[in-house]
């Protein structure tokens, strides 16, 4: 085990941002600019009637016109100030995203539904490129680049405070709180048990057939022959055999086998993130060094020691990255799974979709797309800190 | 990935007759009344009704989605990862890898479904689902096979006085193709099943088999959806690796 070092980069300081950094400030600026003058709130006077746009006022479509062009402009100037700007940026977008639902619902009824429209989504698009362009400027000062971060604490007062509560989506959730709370937690449920399970069969699988070629090619084209099939026919596929077998063994229809629901669904979800957990796992085993796996055998290390002290710790970074993916590629699986009756996040977007209510929609689809990237960041965390202890495998 | 391009380029003649099973199976299965009566036990005993569209008909349209939205994808994903890739530019490719990468993480059914409020039902939120998610593998392979041209390879080709144009016509492209060419495969496999998940919003294709068969309890029809979506996905897929050998 190598002690890690973290020596912090020293990067030369730099007056202006260099011309290719520069070139995504124009990007996110003039997205952020044609977003000013784009329809910003869409009122209904009911959750499936159609509706009017409303554009900005003119005072706000001044501002954030101004704001729009100082982007590209003082990353020229003052690039020291562009996590700031962008932080900014993306800030006064939740804050319009409040105000504006809240003034297009006033002195309206309340079954009436403001929803949020192009501009607001093109103005979060260019503010969030402009903060990623911050995060590339390489600025030598921390303080500086933190405040690219601003927008967040912004966000969660806005929504803790109740400023957000007139968008529509917003109004749907209050409407079905304990539905939604239901749905998450059966979603995460699906997700986490599909994925102990593929690791519970596809590690020691792993291990297994890391030691023989020929068992490790036909794994790998049976797990990649699986994930040809679209997902959906997969869940598809799996109902009859289920079903079948329920009705031929009573006492597994009592457990919960059937056709439709929980059962199939997590059958699909385990050979779905089989793959990833068996590649990525055969990969880390055999890519590590057989100097290492030398060393441990010239210091008297028994086979089983030398697989738990030395080739599965130097491994499990790689192997991790695999189960990310497979817990990524989870979450969206399980979000179709409501098709057969095992619901989760996709309940609200298929409901929604059958009856053109697209707030109901977006209750499903947001948090489904946030839960993917929030997945995402966690494990590849999870990934940077064990590499950190272990060393590169 | 390593290991099953190894087996590839061990045996490539049993490997190229096993590449054609599957789109003989898919056309076996079009054969009217083939899995219709194979399923007819599974649907109350009568051959389940498709919704009076033949069989053939039905793949052919979600074989036109998935095609017609991969040729969208070329038009946009390798002239954007020429694009990218050009000196210059290093901050902007970032950007692009940052955001395909994070079209890659969001769930298909969350795409389809966040297109709706603003297209509507149907073709168009699909189609543009469709473009989204299969513009990821290309424009990364497509960035990461013009990064891995040899360098040496670029300063010889200026030696000989290539134009830069010239050098990309000639040089770069060709050498990126190989890596270009899995991309293709994996975003075309990757989009049957995205054109199946489309049925939901109305598209059309073998997922309004499956989906209409799930509605009305009729397992023989989610099976019939179901085979011929993965079939064509198998059949592509095997189509495709003859063209585009290596693991994806």
């Amino acid at each position: 085990m190598t002690p890690s070092t973290l020596s912090p980069e020293v990067k030369p300081r730099r007056l202006a941002a260099q011309p290719d950094v520069q070139l995504i400030f124009w990007l996110g600026g003039m997205l952020m600019l044609v977003a000013c003058f784009l329809p910003w709130a869409l009122l209904r006077p009911n959750r499936l009637a159609a509706g009017v746009y409303q554009n900005l006022p003119v005072a706000w479509m001044v501002l954030g016109a101004v704001l729009a062009l100082a982007v590209p402009l003082s990353a020229r100037v003052l690039p020291r100030i562009m996590p700031l700007l962008g932080g900014t940026a993306l800030a006064l977008g939740f804050y319009l995203l409040g105000a504006r639902m809240t003034a297009a619902m006033l002195d309206q009824p309340e079954i009436a539904r403001a929803s949020a429209s192009s501009g607001l989504w093109v103005w979060l698009l260019g503010a969030g490129i402009a903060v990623y362009g911050a995060g590339q400027i390489g600025l030598p000062e921390r303080f500086w680049s933190w405040l690219a971060w601003l927008w967040l604490p912004v966000l969660i007062v806005l929504a803790l405070t109740g400023q957000l509560a007139a968008w529509s989506v917003l109004r749907e959730l209050d409407a079905q709180q304990a539905r939604f709370l239901q749905e998450v937690g059966q979603h995460l449920k699906l997700v986490l048990t599909g994925l102990g399970l593929a690791v519970l069969i596809g590690a020691p699988l792993a291990v297994w057939v890391s030691r023989r070629p020929r068992a490790a090619e036909a794994v790998l084209g049976f797990a990649n022959g699986i994930q040809t099939i679209p997902s959906l026919a997969l869940l598809g596929l799996l109902i009859a055999p289920l079903g079948a077998l329920a009705n031929a063994l009573p006492f597994l229809r009592q457990l919960g086998v059937s056709g439709i629901g929980t059962a199939p669904a997590l059958t699909a979800l385990t050979l779905y993130a089989l793959l990833p957990v068996l590649r990525n796992g055969l990969v880390a085993l055999r890519g590590v060094s057989p100097g290492a796996l030398d060393a441990a055998r010239g210091m008297g290390m028994t086979d089983n020691q030398r697989f738990w002290r030395v080739q599965l710790p130097l491994a499990l970074p790689v192997w991790l990255s695999g189960i990310r993916q497979a817990a990524v590629l989870l979450v969206g699986v399980a979000s179709i799974a409501q098709l057969i009756g095992a619901g989760g996040l996709g309940y609200f977007i298929f409901s929604g979709l059958q009856t053109a209510a697209s707030d109901l929609i977006l209750l499903g689809a947001i948090p489904a797309a946030l839960l993917a990237i929030g997945v995402d960041a966690l494990l590849r965390g999870l990934e940077v800190l064990l590499t950190r202890q272990w060393g590169r495998a | 990935m390593t290991v099953a391009r190894a087996a590839g380029t061990r045996r490539p003649a049993s490997a190229r007759l096993l590449a054609l099973l599957w789109p003989a199976l898919l056309l076996i299965c079009l054969i009217p009344g083939v899995l219709s009566n194979l399923f007819a036990p599974l649907s109350a005993g009568i051959a389940p009704d498709t919704g009076g569209r033949p069989l053939w008909q039905l793949t052919l349209i979600h074989l036109q989605l998935v095609l017609g939205a991969e040729l969208i994808v070329l038009l946009i994903g390798v002239p954007l990862a020429v694009f990218v890739t050009r000196p210059g530019r290093a901050a902007l490719m970032r950007l692009t890898e940052t955001i395909t990468g994070l079209g890659q993480t969001v769930p298909t059914i969350a795409i389809l479904a966040l297109a709706v409020p603003t297209l509507g039902l149907g073709l168009p939120p699909t189609v543009l689902g469709l473009v989204l998610y299969g513009l990821v593998p290309v424009v990364s392979n497509g960035i990461a096979g013009l990064l891995a041209v040899d360098k040496g390879v670029l300063d010889a080709a200026r030696g000989v006085g290539m134009t830069s144009r010239q050098r990309l016509m000639r040089v770069e492209l060709p050498l990126s193709l190989p890596v270009l060419m899995a991309g293709i495969r994996t975003s075309t496999v990757y989009n049957v099943g995205t054109a199946t998940i489309g049925a939901a919003l109305g598209a059309g294709g073998l997922g309004s088999l499956i989906i209409n068969g799930l509605s009305q309890q009729n397992t023989g029809l989610v099976l019939i959806g179901a085979v011929l979506a993965g079939l064509l996905a198998l059949s592509l897929d095997a189509l495709l690796e003859l063209v585009a050998p290596g693991g994806r």
